[in-house]
């Protein structure tokens, strides 16, 4: 067992060594089932992890070697594995895989496939290092290098200046996170003398709720949390992020990576829930980012945007969930989004394939009979987001409604709101790709081919997925037992009983409610859209407020404006007034005050003789008038 | 012995050197010095590791006769700057080419420089420290003047003033304490730091060894000589000012100014070169943002660099302290390897200035990963060299004063903006003219990389090859 979460990481690193270092010599059809076995691999191993705590085994440790060890400071290299990194494993590793072997088809004509598989695996040995470790600092190794894999990855094609833009924004956006988490760790250390994530559990445990100490430790984890998962203020990388190849959108940008954020507040849940103010704002963050990005999603135009603002809506509703310290709910809902947002990037890559790279959907329509497996499946993904039952997306996104609307009804309704969103950005987004009449690009096009087998089988499993994987956390109304939330029960009971409990009592009515209500919408949104954008119309020409909207409310020309010129012209004035004018003039000025001064006092020097004595006499009268004086 | 072959070795080789009889076995006979000097002293850590007494002395009493005493040690901290000295100087000396003109003398005055260095890491009398502080600034004055370009001359004229004004300074204040010590007066660090000094005499104390290790560092506002020096200067020599020398300012507030004023450090006063030190940590990075030229743009990253180096030192705390050391080191093997890289650059496209330059990743994948590694290294990523020292230092710095540590934090951003700013305009994009013809790393140049790949890896992942020497000794 021991010897298991080690050979977690070791798989993906000797993939990515190898990789790296023959990427020349290593042909591209070999070096994505080289990449791919290392994730099969350890699904494996994180199968056996999962049902071996399942069945009875608490957790497992293991530590590899002294980290940094000196005085009294000891933060070893280790790592550990309860039930919520099992449950981490097995979707990092079972997507991973998915879309490891997806790539294999999607990546088959570009010359830099080598490359591109040795970053994958270089992502998932630090994906692994995240969940995997015991303490902070090693978590942050692994925070810190999927971000280097996903900036490696976003500009992978780096030919062209945009996606090296996009991909230095997410890497900078990110260390302003990493930041916020430095700070955490530094305060967590200064009181706590560890960073053994477990231990600071339980010693945090004994403080008093509301205590400013875990107030400030608690919001710096949080700033970290928004620039990994997306969340306002630091959301604005993520839709660039898009540039990157789609695979890496899926992988990186949907399933695993963002979720981060979602992971480090769960495994801290002691800490949070000790502080109530940070869940409020977590509560309001997580709110405005959801209907923020919602809204923006609904005016976009190009596909994989559409997905990537839906996908930090989707997290926005993960936190709103954190913020109800329901973190069995939020870890469902990263469970199932895995699945159904995996699939549904998938299939857009699949469509942008098919129209070889194109990407804007107003050049789309009409494509559901020209790739129907596609079509079939992209609706899979887009019933199971949009919480339609019997689908994934339904079951979880009910057991965050739930808390919501017990919460306070405001609540309740905001969360339903935000899955409405969900209903009508992603139905626009259907109705207009595969059903509105083809456009003249379409028409044009006479390539547009089905995927292979290679990317619509792992879509496929996607697909069953996000149909089925709801199943294992039914309703209370329907079921006496919830098998998601009792296998993750052990993991929050120090922090659920730290709640002054809420979520024990549930009346039928609301249940029932919570429900309904959504559906009936959800109906009626869905023939409105179809109404809408099944037609002839070309799409949006916006005004007014909608033109804010298409425009993401400015929020990138906002930080340009405050941030990023007063910074470049702080640089320049730096270097070229103050270092070059002020400072060197300065230095410069002694300098040529001393040869100045020696210039005049050489002429002194005559060589006349007679002129010495007269100063000499001179001289010596002063010193004699000085000394009566004085 | 293993300080007197450290000190006599390059001293004779460099003599040698000097009557240019070597001619074009120059660069290979410094080289073969420089290794047998890597070897000597990792032997002596060696040694070190295993002594009883964890220190090295020798202490040649010439009192009697010339009425001088050498007494040269090496504990813990000294045992680190020697072998960074040691590690540096081969790899600084592979990395040249032939010159036009004088080359046998070049590498003298390298070997030279070598010996006062570790002269200066090992020297455990005051006056000797002194001695060979003054030594190291004539081998790499000479250097910047006949081997360099541009003004050299002029920018290394006020090279020597502006350092020669700190260490004057220095001087007095050693020459003053002397007199404090009890009689009979004597130049010995022991005796040295075992003096109190009242509150009252450490201020000037304090202010002149600060001078003179604020300008050797340099901290800001005293680092205008810096980015034109390292300009004019051949990449070798921006190399040892960068990676070594550089060091023994910081390497003298941990000898001198911690033991000596203590009660400066503790006082409220010291929030003034706190601000001023922070402000350059900043001020750098800030320049570095829009820096045109890739060896100036070197010169300010590094001003901010050690700008948080000196912030750990002066935090008082162990873990400060501790990261400082780290630091000290993998600072010094980062820059000299972005050196290295700037040298693969302008040897094959004859400029440095980043706007120019593009696409070089396209043609040169190699070159573009080691670039990339040293370029993290240089930004603190975990599992590189400098993280756990940046950690530290931050630690440490956040238990002295909160806003510092938090202004000094921001390096991380903005370390990250002027580093990818500058490696997505070299590296990516398309391809500009003078790339064209840009080739590969070859199998030597990748050769010359290598022990600042491993050493970059070795200490990020395993920082307690530095933290268990220290065990004993702060």
């Amino acid at each position: 067992m021991q010897i298991l979460p080690l050979l977690l990481l070791v798989l993906p690193l000797i993939g990515f060594l190898l990789l790296g270092t023959y990427q020349m010599s290593i042909p591209k059809s070999l070096a994505g089932v080289l990449a791919s076995l290392t994730v099969f691999g350890n699904l494996i191993i994180s199968a056996i992890l999962f049902f071996a705590l399942a069945s009875g085994t608490s957790i497992i440790k293991v530590e590899i070697f002294d980290w940094i060890r000196f005085a009294e400071m000891s933060i070893p290299c280790e790592l550990v594995v309860d039930r919520l990194t099992a449950l981490m494993l097995l979707i990092i590793n079972g997507v991973g895989l998915l879309i490891h072997i997806y790539s294999i088809g999607y990546m088959k004509t570009d010359k830099g496939a080598t490359r591109f598989f040795a970053y994958l695996n270089l992502f998932v040995f630090f994906m692994h290092i995240l969940v995997l470790s015991a303490n902070y600092l090693m978590l942050f190794i692994g925070w810190e290098g999927v971000g280097l894999s996903s900036y490696l990855l976003i500009g992978f094609w780096y030919g062209n200046h945009a996606n090296n833009d996009a991909a230095k924004k997410a890497f900078i956006i990110n260390r302003i996170g990493d930041l916020g988490l430095i700070m955490a760790m530094i305060l967590l250390y200064t009181h706590f003398q560890t960073l053994n994530i477990s231990e600071i559990a339980s010693k945090a445990s004994m403080l008093e709720s509301g205590n400013p100490l875990v107030l400030a430790i608690t919001i710096c984890l949080f700033i970290g949390a928004t620039g990994k998962s997306a969340q306002l203020p630091l959301f604005t990388w993520l839709p660039d992020a898009m540039a990157g190849p789609t695979p890496v959108s899926a992988l990186i940008h949907a399933a695993t990576m963002v979720t981060a954020g979602i992971y480090l507040i769960a495994r801290s849940s002691v800490l949070f829930v000790l502080s109530p103010i940070t869940l409020n704002i977590i509560l309001i963050v997580g709110t405005t980012t959801a209907i923020l990005a919602g809204l923006i999603a609904i005016f976009q135009t190009d596909i994989k945007k559409i997905l990537a603002y839906s996908t930090v809506s989707q997290l926005g509703f993960m936190f709103m969930a954190v913020g109800m310290s329901a973190f069995d709910g939020a870890m469902f809902h990263l469970f199932t989004h895995a699945f159904f947002k995996a699939l549904l990037f998938l299939a857009a890559g699949s469509v942008i394939h098919a129209l070889s790279d194109e990407q804007d959907i107003r050049n789309m329509g009409g494509l559901k009979s020209k790739i129907p497996v596609t079509f079939a499946l992209f609706v899979i993904g887009t019933i199971a987001i949009s919480g339609i039952p019997p689908f994934a997306g339904f079951f979880s996104k009910e057991l965050i409604l739930g808390a919501a609307f017990h919460h306070s009804l405001t609540m309740g309704l905001l969360a339903t709101g935000v899955s409405l969103l969900t209903t009508l950005y992603m139905f626009r987004l259907l109705f207009v790709v595969f059903f509105k009449p083809a456009s003249v690009a379409v028409q044009a096009n006479h390539h547009i081919h089905e995927s292979p087998a290679s990317m619509t089988i792992p879509m496929s499993v996607l697909a069953i997925l996000s149909v089925i994987a709801g199943f294992i956390n039914i309703p209370t109304l329907f079921s006496e037992t919830q098998l998601f939330q009792d296998y993750l029960q052990p993991v929050f009971t120090q922090s659920s009983q730290l709640t002054e409990h809420h979520l024990l009592v549930k009346n039928a009515t609301e249940e029932w409610l919570v429900l309904i209500l959504p559906l009936v919408i959800i109906f009626g949104l869905v023939l409105l859209s179809y109404r809408r954008f099944v037609n002839e119309k070309p799409l949006n020409t916006n005004t007014g407020v909608f033109k804010i909207m298409a425009d993401k409310f400015y929020i990138d020309e906002l930080y340009d404006l405050l941030i990023v010129r007063p910074i470049s012209f702080v640089s320049t004035f730096f270097r070229e007034v103050v270092d070059q004018k002020i400072i060197n003039e300065f230095i410069n000025g002694i300098g040529n005050t001393t040869l100045v001064v020696s210039k005049y006092l050489r002429l002194i020097q005559t060589g006349n003789a007679g002129f010495y004595l007269l100063i000499m006499v001179f001289s010596i009268i002063a010193l004699l008038f000085f000394n009566i004086i004085l | 012995m293993i300080i007197a072959l450290l000190i006599l070795l390059p001293l004779i080789a460099s003599i040698l050197l000097f009557t240019e009889k070597l001619g074009k076995h120059s660069k290979n006979f410094a080289l073969a010095v420089g290794v047998i000097m890597l070897g000597i002293s990792l032997a002596g850590g060696y040694a070190f590791t295993f002594a009883a007494q964890k220190i090295l002395v020798i202490d040649l009493d010439l009192m009697k006769y010339l009425d001088l005493n050498i007494a040269m040690k090496i504990d813990a901290l000294s045992l680190i700057m020697v072998v960074l000295t040691t590690f540096l100087v081969p790899i600084i000396i592979a990395s040249s080419e032939k010159w036009e003109k004088r080359t046998p003398s070049f590498y003298a005055f390298i070997m030279l420089m070598e010996m006062a260095l570790i002269g200066v890491f090992t020297a455990s009398d005051v006056i000797l420290f002194y001695i060979f502080w003054e030594l190291a600034l004539i081998p790499i004055f000479f250097i910047t003047a006949f081997w360099g370009s541009g003004d050299a001359k002029k920018i290394s004229i006020k090279f020597l003033i502006y350092t020669v004004v700190g260490s004057f300074a220095m001087l007095v204040a050693m020459l003053y304490v002397y007199t404090l010590t009890p009689d009979p007066h004597s130049f010995d660090f022991e005796t040295f730091l075992s003096l109190n000094l009242p509150y009252t005499v450490q201020v000037p104390v304090f202010l002149a060894f600060f001078l003179a290790f604020a300008i050797k560092i340099p901290l800001f506002p005293f680092h205008s000589w810096q980015a034109e020096t390292y300009n004019a200067s051949p990449v070798q020599g921006s190399m040892l000012l960068a990676g070594v020398m550089l060091k023994m300012g910081l390497y003298g507030i941990i000898r001198f100014i911690l033991p000596l004023c203590p009660l400066v450090i503790i006082s409220d006063w010291s929030i003034i070169y706190l601000s001023l030190i922070t402000f350059g940590v900043i001020y750098g990075a800030v320049i570095a943002i829009n820096q045109p030229q890739l060896k100036k743009l070197i010169a300010f990253a590094s001003l901010s660099h050690v700008g948080i180096i000196a912030l750990g030192i002066f935090s008082d705390t162990a873990y400060g302290l501790h990261g400082s050391i780290i630091q000290l080191f993998s600072h010094g093997v980062n820059v000299v390897g972005f050196f290295l890289c700037y040298n693969i650059i302008k040897k094959r496209t004859k400029t440095d200035v980043i706007a120019d330059l593009g696409g070089i990743a396209s043609v040169a994948p190699r070159f573009a990963t080691v670039f990339l590694i040293i370029l993290l290294a240089n930004i603190s990523m975990p599992l590189t060299n400098s993280f756990v020292g940046e950690f530290l230092i931050l630690l440490g710095v956040f238990q002295m004063n909160v806003t510092i540590a938090i202004i000094a934090s921001l390096t991380i951003i903005l370390g990250a903006v002027y580093m990818l700013k500058m490696y997505q305009q070299i590296m990516y994009g398309p391809k500009t003219e003078c790339v064209n013809e840009f080739s590969d790393l070859s199998a030597k140049e990748l050769l010359l990389f290598m022990p600042i790949l491993v050493m970059i890896f070795l200490i990020g992942i395993y920082p307690s090859v530095i933290l268990h020497l220290l065990d004993q000794v702060i």
